[in-house]
């Protein structure tokens, strides 16, 4: 398992080298920089805060300056927010990514998982569509529709929310079932779809035929199975849904990454936008690698072997 | 990406279509015993002539606004109501449908063609080129999505076109590894030794006679990526970085109507609910059709 | 099996919502001790008072600092602050401030004139880069500093007499002075404070992080979370500390307005930093206590690109401009009470009132384009209207096909792309806005000079430049204002840009909000602010 872990952690290099690289030479070709304002500023103004940021020197020097400082571990000053640093930010940022992601994954394991199974256990009937079109909500309507849609009614109407903000586990919870509605979906349907290949194998057959319960056949027998599809499915879906939450950061109020990044992607800050992209491509190759080794843990025909 | 792998991959790996077509008419009376999914396919014939033919019946333009009027609820003057400048919203439903659905088949078209192609060369001919091929998916892999996406949205401009090319060159990635599987897989297989064998070139045994052996996964592929692509474009729509008007799209008549959701309901539930339909049936065909293409799933 | 799975469901769906059934109101709590919340726009990019520009940075640098003069929260007329008096000489082109003998920064020293000479320097040294720089101009020889002309420091017209008497020299008579110095660009620096963190000039540096930055204003800065809330409290040291009725002012970034919007409506904020569009009608039907709009010191306009064919003929630019339905726009687009334009500058802009006058005639629009070739649009060749928010460019571009007959396409563009496309002059037609930076009509109609940067348009026009070369030594006001008039005058004829509609400023209020007073900058004195607790 070592050597796998560390053949990953070496091909993982070359890929952030080039996913750096990429981000970099896109968003310099961006037009409008990161001092472009409303109000035109004097042209020494402009040299003076170039030459600060060193963006006065021939693109090629400052990607091979950039890329230094990163090896080092400097992710440089945030262009936008002028007294903070790119790191410093992101560090502030990424546990609120974490506790949103990681909460929307229960929810959405825990409504995913039930209503998957529960269509499964018997298919094509209206147990089945009622269970499958309900969970489906969450990949048919957007984010940005459900979202408001949730305060309205729970927060404005009913009162039992903050409309939004981010403090008590309260405030969680209208976010965590806009975001995790998506993954919900996607669970319930790699959970109907596995369990049904699980419920069709020979031995249910012969252990519902030996008189065990159905709902014995199901939890001890079928489950560790069916399920098998979804486990590799979370660590993945983790990475997207920790950076990929900008809408409902944007609609319940949540200092997290998602904002972090489009916000500098709009503003130009290109050391902010360097900083999450690579960090997010980390996030993406961890869960990944886990992904991996769950899947080699569970799947006795998978070895560490074949990289 | 992994989700729909997973969801394609149920498909048996050994099963290859040279039986002829029993398989494809039994693979369609397996559909047609999946109720949601048919209820799904013909709800999207509907649709398909909504958008096209509409615009031709319809009495309003999706552009003429009518200031004075503002936006006013549904009656039989506008059947559907209109939007905050006066225009009439069926009609900017129906010309929004076109370039939605336009946007979701595009998008999957390129992705489908680099998907297959790129997957099919790095699969047949293995080896060195092979791992190079795969290398490069993996660091595509690695860019992270949506943030890739408003990179050259922003770098590229608001251009419509370009919006099915930016999409499509992205989504590929998940087709290429399956067709690559798909084709290690069959590459041993005797028809494709046999074929060979009588001295045909790579190129021709890939075309002609592996890619036909993809078709199931093609279709299920489409049918899933489709709503992908139409959910990717709401989200550029709410970035503000989606088609422009006075052009319209669904994604972009949602981002508008769930603003004033509250003071003007029918512009968030006429095409809220057109766009939900539409996914939740290519979802369910989707699902469907990966189900009837599984020949493990008799009962 | 079913009733066992669907029961697993409903009950850990009733927990979640059981567990959290009570909801306190946050709003009538903060009330009762004084805690302000007040939504303001985007997160703040800094807030160091010589470098930030944002309303939303202005927001909080307000609370944190105050200047020698500071405005009256109904009329805006400078009223004594950090300093108690002054005298201004008889060609008016020095003033000598009186420092308060008790104004204190907020670690308890006193604040000086050195303070103000300090913060002077630092936003004048090029090596700061300030974008505010310009607005201290106005000082003898503060463009050469800073600039890089003038090399000491010494030769600006600032001087600390003795440590309460400061003495200002201008460069040419500015009748709009002290009110320009209420601006956050003439806040004082503590020197101790700042290069303890780094040097001067130097960008970035951490002082102003809560814990760190000292100022002079009614609040002090506790907490800076970003994206989240960044919280003052009420400053002991404040000279006027008894007068200041809040304890604590909670500033919440939220940039989305429809957010914004439903947070107020959800009982969290005392005010906004904004109303959506779509809002207004609502609330002006139904809470018309709650929003508040005032006219704002901005103006909505067009601009052509002048030295782009087909808009260097000045009759197209008339064609388009008389095609275009004000009232419309301002009652049916833009909404809030806007008022359609007829000059650029705002009427009353510190008493002064343009004479033009801005007409809707198809007729005559038509008879212009055709005088200038292009009779019933016929040849117009393919323009487009570049535009960052769409509803004005979307009526504009319907507006201009119906009445003109002239198809226009729309790009609209991402805000820095737009702005991209300004410094280019990669554009035919661009809507756009201007806030003036103070109330005065020059920061409108000094931006339309030839060696503006701000000349969108970029129209040249001697004699507009020759007029506002003489409005700009002249001293006796009346004369001056006859000055404006006839630029202004001279800019609608020539149109290189044609007004739409004046701004206005929108925000909603919660009703134990008192002491909150409209007025044209949008500017609200929190020490005048204070929470009714019961209503």
């Amino acid at each position: 398992m070592w050597s796998f872990l560390l053949k990953r952690f070496l091909h993982a290099i070359p890929v952030l080298f080039v996913v750096a690289t990429i981000t970099f030479f896109l968003i310099r070709a961006a037009p409008g920089g990161p001092f472009s304002s409303e109000k035109v500023l004097p042209p020494e103004a402009i040299a003076s805060l170039n030459s600060y940021y060193g963006l006065e020197k021939p693109i090629y020097k400052q990607y091979y300056e950039y890329m230094f400082s990163l090896l080092k571990g400097d992710m440089g000053p945030s262009f936008q927010y002028t007294n903070r640093t790119v790191a410093g930010m992101i560090m502030e940022a990424f546990p609120v990514s974490l506790e949103l992601g990681f909460m929307a994954m229960g929810f959405a394991l825990t409504l995913g998982v039930c209503m998957g199974v529960f269509a499964a256990t018997k298919p094509n009937s209206m147990r089945d569509y009622m269970s499958m079109s309900f969970v489906m909500i969450g990949i048919c309507v957007p984010p940005f529709v459900l979202g408001p849609i949730l305060i309205w009614f729970f927060a404005i109407k009913l009162e039992w929310f903050n409309v939004s903000g981010w403090g008590s586990f309260r405030d969680c919870i209208l976010p965590v079932i806009t975001l995790g509605a998506i993954y919900a979906a996607n669970i319930a349907r790699l959970g109907r779809a596995g369990m049904l290949e699980v419920l069709s194998q020979d031995y249910i057959r012969t252990a519902r035929a030996k008189g065990v319960p159905e709902i014995l056949v199901i939890v001890k027998h079928s489950l560790r199975g069916g399920l098998l599809s979804v486990v590799s499915y979370i660590a993945p879906a983790i990475a997207g849904i920790i950076t990929g939450a900008f809408v409902v950061e944007t609609i319940f109020q949540i200092p997290g990454l998602g904002r972090l990044f489009v916000l500098a992607a709009f503003n130009r800050d290109y050391t902010m936008i360097m900083g999450t992209v690579i960090f997010y491509a980390v996030m993406v190759i961890i869960f990944n690698t886990i992904a991996d080794v769950i899947q080699i843990v569970l799947n006795p025909k998978r070895s560490f072997d074949e990289g | 990406m992994f989700l729909l792998k997973k969801i394609l991959l149920k498909r048996d790996k050994g099963c290859v279509v040279e039986e002829g077509n029993s398989l494809t008419r039994e693979a369609f009376f397996r559909l047609r015993k999946n109720k949601l999914a048919m209820f799904g396919l013909f709800f999207l014939l509907i649709l398909v002539l909504f958008s096209l033919l509409g615009p031709y019946l319809a009495s309003y333009s999706y552009y003429r606004q009518d200031l004075g009027l503002g936006a006013a609820g549904p009656s039989f003057v506008h059947l559907c109501g209109t939007d905050l400048l006066g225009r009439d919203l069926m009609a900017r439903m129906m010309y929004g449908g076109r370039i939605s659905l336009a946007v979701g088949i595009c998008a999957t078209f390129v992705s489908l063609t680099i998907g297959v192609v790129y997957g099919a060369i790095s699969g047949y001919f293995g080896g060195k080129l092979d791992s190079l091929m795969m290398r490069i998916v993996d660091i595509i892999y690695a860019l992270p999505f949506t943030m890739l996406v408003i990179v050259l949205m922003v770098w590229l401009g608001r251009n419509f076109i370009l919006i099915f090319v930016a999409i499509g060159a992205i989504e590929w990635l998940t087709m290429a590894r399956i067709v690559r599987d798909e084709v290690l897989s069959l590459k041993n297989k005797e028809f494709i030794e046999a074929a060979r064998a009588i001295g045909l070139s790579g190129w021709k045994i890939i075309f002609r006679h592996i890619v036909p052996n993809l078709l199931g996964i093609i279709v299920v592929y489409i049918t899933l990526t489709i709503p992908r692509v139409m959910m990717i474009e709401s989200f550029l729509s709410f970035l503000g970085l989606g088609v422009q008007p006075p052009m319209s799209s669904w994604g972009l008549l949602i981002k508008d109507g769930a603003q004033v959701m509250e003071e003007y309901p029918w512009m968030i539930f006429f095409p809220g609910m057109l766009f939900s339909l539409t996914l939740f049936c290519l979802n369910f065909l989707g699902d469907g059709l990966r189900d009837a293409l599984d020949p493990k799933m008799k009962d | 099996m079913k009733e066992i799975l669907f029961g697993v469901v409903v009950l850990s769906l009733g927990i979640l919502i059981i567990g959290c059934s009570q909801k306190k109101s946050n709003l009538e709590n903060a009330s009762v001790n004084g805690i302000f919340y007040a939504g303001n726009g985007n997160e703040p990019q800094d807030l160091d008072p010589s470098v930030v520009t944002g309303v939303s940075e202005q927001r909080i640098v307000s609370a944190l600092f105050e200047g020698l003069v500071s405005e009256n929260p109904q009329t805006l007329q400078p009223e004594p602050a950090t300093a108690e008096s002054w005298d201004i000489s008889k060609d008016a082109l020095t003033y000598t401030f009186k420092l308060r003998k008790n104004a204190k920064w907020s670690d308890g020293i006193p604040v000086t004139a050195q303070d103000f000479v300090y913060a002077y320097n630092r936003i004048l040294s090029s090596k700061l880069g300030s974008q505010n720089a310009y607005m201290l101009y106005c000082m003898k020889n503060a463009e050469g500093f800073n600039k890089g002309t003038i090399a000491d420091f010494k030769d600006v017209g600032v001087k600390a007499i003795n440590d309460h008497e400061l003495q200002i020299t201008l460069e040419r008579p500015t009748p709009y002075f002290l009110p320009l110095i209420a601006h956050m660009s003439w806040f004082p620096l503590q020197k101790k404070n700042i290069e303890k963190f780094g040097a001067m000039d130097q960008r970035g540096t951490k002082w102003t992080l809560p814990g760190n930055l000292v100022g002079n204003g009614s609040f002090i800065l506790k907490d800076w979370k970003v994206n989240k809330v960044i919280k003052v409290v009420k400053n002991p040291h404040y000279w006027d500390a008894g007068n200041v009725k809040l304890n604590e002012i909670d500033f919440f970034p939220i940039s989305d307005n429809q957010a914004e919007e439903r947070t107020f409506r959800g009982g969290q904020l005392h005010m906004t930093f904004t109303v959506p569009t779509s809002k207004i009608d609502y609330y002006k039907k139904n809470a018309s206590d709650v929003i508040k709009i005032s006219p704002y010191l901005g103006t909505y306009y067009i601009a052509f690109n002048v030295q782009k064919p087909p808009f260097d003929n000045v009759l197209v630019r008339k064609a388009f401009s008389l095609a275009i339905d004000r009232k419309s726009i301002a009652e049916d687009v833009m909404k809030g009470g806007k008022i359609p334009a007829d000059s650029f500058t705002p009427p009353n802009t510190a008493g002064y009132t343009s004479l033009t006058k801005l007409v809707y005639d198809v007729q005559l629009a038509r008879k212009c384009l055709a005088d200038a070739g292009y009779p019933d649009g016929k040849g117009f060749p393919r323009v487009e209207i570049m535009c960052t928010k769409l509803d004005i460019a979307e009526a504009l571009q319907d507006m201009i096909q119906k009445n003109l007959n002239i198809k226009i396409s729309l790009v609209n563009k991402e805000w820095k792309m737009y702005l991209d496309s300004f410094r280019t002059r990669d554009f035919y037609v661009a809507t756009a806005s201007w806030i003036g930076d103070y109330n005065d009509p020059l920061t409108f109609l000094g931006m339309w000079t030839s060696d503006s940067g701000n000349n969108r348009a970029r129209w040249l026009n001697k004699d507009y430049d020759k007029l506002m070369a003489e409005s700009s030594i002249c001293i006796n006001h009346n004369s001056r204002f006859e000055i404006f008039k006839k630029a202004e005058t001279l800019l609608m004829e020539q149109a290189p840009i044609i007004p739409l509609c004046y701004c206005t400023s929108m925000a909603l209020l919660a009703p134990q909000l008192k002491g909150w007073y409209p007025n044209v900058l949008d500017h609200h004195p929190y020490k005048y602010m204070s929470l009714e607790k019961t209503l």
